[in-house]
């Protein structure tokens, strides 16, 4: 028993870490420019596609990496100008850029079945073998996984550092008319968090592929994971995305081998309704707050 | 019973700050109250106190009779307390008279059970309201805006517009936040008429006014608050 | 002929799906992304009914749709509660849990197996089973609703419906409970999505969990968006639009394995540029800000 729960707690630390990608580049985004972007899913879903694609083309993993990684970081960088940025100007709430996010997602997602077919694509030439640590099993891919998303993370926090993008982007978030004023160029913090959210989707997404491979509903669910961390992690830090990604990974692993796969979403998005629930304030002191900003 | 509002030492205070102290007054019916003060002398605190808002840390508020401290915003709006912020608030996608009759304090026509069981009376009902906004539009001179889109008015008249919403409620009590803010001086002189002219018809108006002078010329007592207290109180002893 | 009595009942489905949303999204401003919830139960209710229980048709409705209410009621607790994106993304959990609770609870949906052998509704001993019948069946709800929306388009109800959703706080100053108004339209849309669903439940005859989904909810939501919110033309032709749509490309001679991703490509990217462009929709009457 006490091996099982090791090894639950062992593949939910190296799933959440690969999730995480995702869930910090939702949350950033989400918090920077306020869109609720569900077409990170999209994002994610093509930077897998084109991967395997390349592979398949032998491209090598390298050459298919840097493949993967411009389609996806093309995608992001398209998404925010034609749609978001736009929608943004006119001053639009943020439910519309939800829907029109849900448009993206179902055009491009339709698009790759349409390309590649509605099954699930292996890539042809895997990584096996498995390291046995005691009664704990770790696959050579959730090595793989580990080594690349700690680096990942590594970088992107050396990136917040050296830009000094991280404070531009917390007062963007803040008040976003405030910071213009105060010269902070909104729109370059709004691209940029938007191409370095698409490059962390992609990357999780060839880490997913080299395991189980894809399909092109695949996105959905782990982009309404990273969805539920945005929503609880109220405050830009990654760090904290991280913890909570790993700890709702850890509840649906559990459930998931304790109940059925299918409670998984219940169970995770009964969290993020109560969460929500909680979360707000009476009508009257949201609207006024409103008003006055 | 002439007291319309008695408010008894209210006071309010969180986090260590006290933005409102001690402060006692009340307000006779059909009469215009001039509230005036710094930023942070309370005064929107107070306001907020009154309409259930926030609640009051100590003291009470009567309204018509009745204690009505602590109560919900909703109990309190009910009771015929309203209160017009500064942005004006329309319904903007409705023609201008049907804001009016949205307005209206009672419409059988606004539950559904009313509708289905009653329908031929709700309908002459709600044609008698429609009929009264008019007439009220026309007595404004605001005639000409009854069927446009309340969005699509100037600033200035969606002003005007909320303060014949509220002669249409037959409120009692209203409570305005800064109502000539941000209006040219024709639109001020046509609101204050329409203020003077409520209050003539049973209306009781409590006002935070940053322009002193056109407060003044309208009030018929005045109060100037500091640090969350009552500087002075003056009647103007215009009646 | 056939086939255009199958396609004309999909469209009566849709089209009471439409006008149901409409009423939350056009008239409440409520962005819903659980429609297919009410429909689910609609159709789950009925199924069970019929099949477990051995009633008619027309003991399975009224309970269907009171069924409908009392979800409806916990929907405009939530609505009481927040507003804007985290409305939407609280029906959005909602969705998502219904799903779960469908597919998992097993001794009562039967679930992913789904529920099969839902027999006709019956009028007079005539039984509506044929494509021929349904149509004129799903016709008269359709021609029953739109006529309920052109007298209640009319009343102060709704014209207070409206109010609250332009300026709720306005509402609540002038004395009138927002709540009261947002309960209203959520139960009467309930109910339509309800009738929406007792009818796919008996046209069918099998149900399963995939049929109310997010994506279905995401695609009602898109049929209103696209037509126009607000009236009653608006999402009629999103409805039309949408189950015509694989006609046309059909037509244009495109294999059907292709149509089917083409359409939901076309009707997102058709969702993306209202969006964009005419935040009305096509025959809208309010904009959804």
């Amino acid at each position: 028993m006490t091996g099982i729960v090791a090894q639950i707690c062992l593949n939910s630390v190296v799933a959440g870490l690969t999730v995480s990608l995702v869930a910090i580049g939702f949350t950033y985004i989400f918090r920077v420019t306020r869109v609720f972007h569900l077409a990170h899913g999209a994002v994610y879903i093509a930077g897998a596609f084109s991967f395997w694609w390349a592979l398949s083309q032998s491209l090598g993993w390298v050459g298919s990496a840097a493949m993967a990684l411009s389609v996806a970081t093309i995608l992001g960088y398209i998404f925010e100008k034609t749609v978001y940025s736009p929608l943004r100007r006119n001053q639009t709430n943020q439910s519309i850029s939800l829907i029109a996010s849900m448009g993206l997602y179902v055009v491009i997602v339709n698009a790759l079945a349409l390309l590649f077919g509605n099954d699930n694509k292996t890539i042809l030439d895997p990584v096996t073998g498995t390291i046995e640590i005691g009664s704990i099993i770790l696959t050579r891919v959730q090595l793989i996984q580990t080594v690349v998303g700690i680096t990942t993370i590594a970088a992107f926090f050396l990136y917040l550092k050296f830009t000094k993008s991280n404070l531009a982007m917390r007062a963007v978030s803040d008040n976003e008319t405030i910071s213009k004023a105060y010269g902070i160029n909104t729109e370059k913090e709004r691209t940029r968090v938007f191409i370095a959210g698409s490059i962390l989707a992609c990357i999780a997404a060839i880490l997913r592929t080299i395991e189980v491979g894809v399909d092109p509903h695949a996105g959905m669910g782990i982009t309404l994971t990273a969805a539920v961390i945005a929503i609880l992690v109220s405050r830009l830090n990654a760090l904290l995305v991280i913890a909570f990604t790993i700890v709702l990974t850890l509840l649906q692993n559990t459930v998931e081998w304790f109940l059925d796969a299918q409670w998984r979403d219940g169970i995770t998005f009964l969290i993020l309704l109560v969460a929500i629930l909680f979360r707000t304030e009476g009508i009257i002191s949201y609207n006024l707050r409103k008003d006055r900003a | 019973m002439n007291e319309i509002l008695r408010i008894e030492n209210l006071n309010k205070s969180f986090d260590g700050v006290t933005p409102v102290k001690d402060v006692s007054f009340s307000v006779k019916r059909q009469n215009i109250v001039l509230i005036t003060g710094e930023n942070g002398a309370g005064k929107t605190t107070l306001f907020n106190l009154v309409t259930g808002l926030e609640k009051p840390t100590k003291g009470k508020v009567h309204y018509d009779g009745h204690e009505i401290t602590g109560k919900s915003v909703l109990e309190i709006a009910k009771h015929g307390i309203i209160r017009l912020y500064q942005q004006p608030r329309l319904f903007k996608n409705l023609s201008v008279w049907e804001n009016l009759v949205s307005a209206a304090h009672e419409n059988a026509g606004n539950s559904f059970l009313n509708l289905v069981f009653r329908n031929r009376s709700v309908r002459s009902e709600d044609q008698k309201l429609k009929k009264k906004a008019i007439d009220l539009l026309r007595k404004f001179g605001l005639e000409e805006l009854g069927d446009q889109t309340a969005g699509e008015l100037s600033y200035g008249q969606q002003k005007l517009i909320s303060f014949c919403m509220i002669a249409m409620n037959g409120t009692k009590l209203a409570l305005l936040d800064e109502p000539f803010a941000g209006l040219n001086p024709q639109t001020i002189d046509r609101l204050s008429d329409m203020i003077v002219k409520m209050r003539d018809e049973e209306m009781t108006f409590v006002i935070i006014e940053h322009n002193l002078t056109r407060g003044l010329m309208i009030a018929d007592h005045h109060i100037e608050m500091k640090d969350g207290r009552i500087k002075t109180l003056n009647d103007l002893g215009k009646k | 002929m056939n086939y255009f009595l199958h396609i004309s009942v999909l469209l009566e489905i849709y089209i009471l799906l439409a006008l149901s949303a409409n009423q939350k999204v056009g008239l409440s401003g409520l962005l819903t992304l659980a429609q297919a919830v009410f429909y689910g139960v609609g159709a789950y209710v009925t199924a069970i009914i019929i099949t477990k229980l051995g009633f008619s048709y027309w003991l399975a409705l009224p309970v269907a749709l009171l069924t409908c209410v009392l979800a409806a009621l916990v929907f405009s607790f939530i609505a009481g509660k927040v507003r804007d994106l985290y409305f939407s993304l609280a029906t959005l959990a909602i969705q998502i849990i219904f799903f779960s609770v469908v597919y998992n609870w097993v001794s009562i949906t039967n679930g992913p197996y789904g529920i099969a052998g839902i027999s006709s509704p019956e009028i007079l001993g005539f039984k509506i089973n044929t494509p021929g019948s349904f149509a004129l069946f799903g016709g008269v709800w359709v021609i029953c609703v739109v006529l309920f929306y052109v007298w209640f388009l009319k009343t102060p109800l709704c014209r207070m419906i409206q109010a609250t959703r332009d300026d709720q706080i306005a509402v609540l100053s002038l004395g009138k409970d927002p709540n009261y108004y947002k309960r209203v339209s959520i139960i009467i849309s309930a109910v339509i999505a309800g009738v929406a669903g007792t009818l796919y439940a008996t046209y069918a005859t099998y149900i399963d969990p995939s049929s109310f989904t997010l994506d279905e909810s995401i695609l009602i939501l898109s049929i209103v968006l696209i037509g126009g919110a607000g009236g009653i033309i608006g999402p009629i032709s999103g409805a039309l639009i949408y189950i015509l749509l694989p006609e046309a490309l059909k037509f244009m001679q495109m294999p059907d394995s292709v149509a089917a991703n083409m359409r939901m490509i076309i009707f997102g990217l058709l969702l993306v540029l209202i969006v964009r462009f005419k935040p009305k929709g096509i025959f809208g009457k309010y904009l959804i800000q």
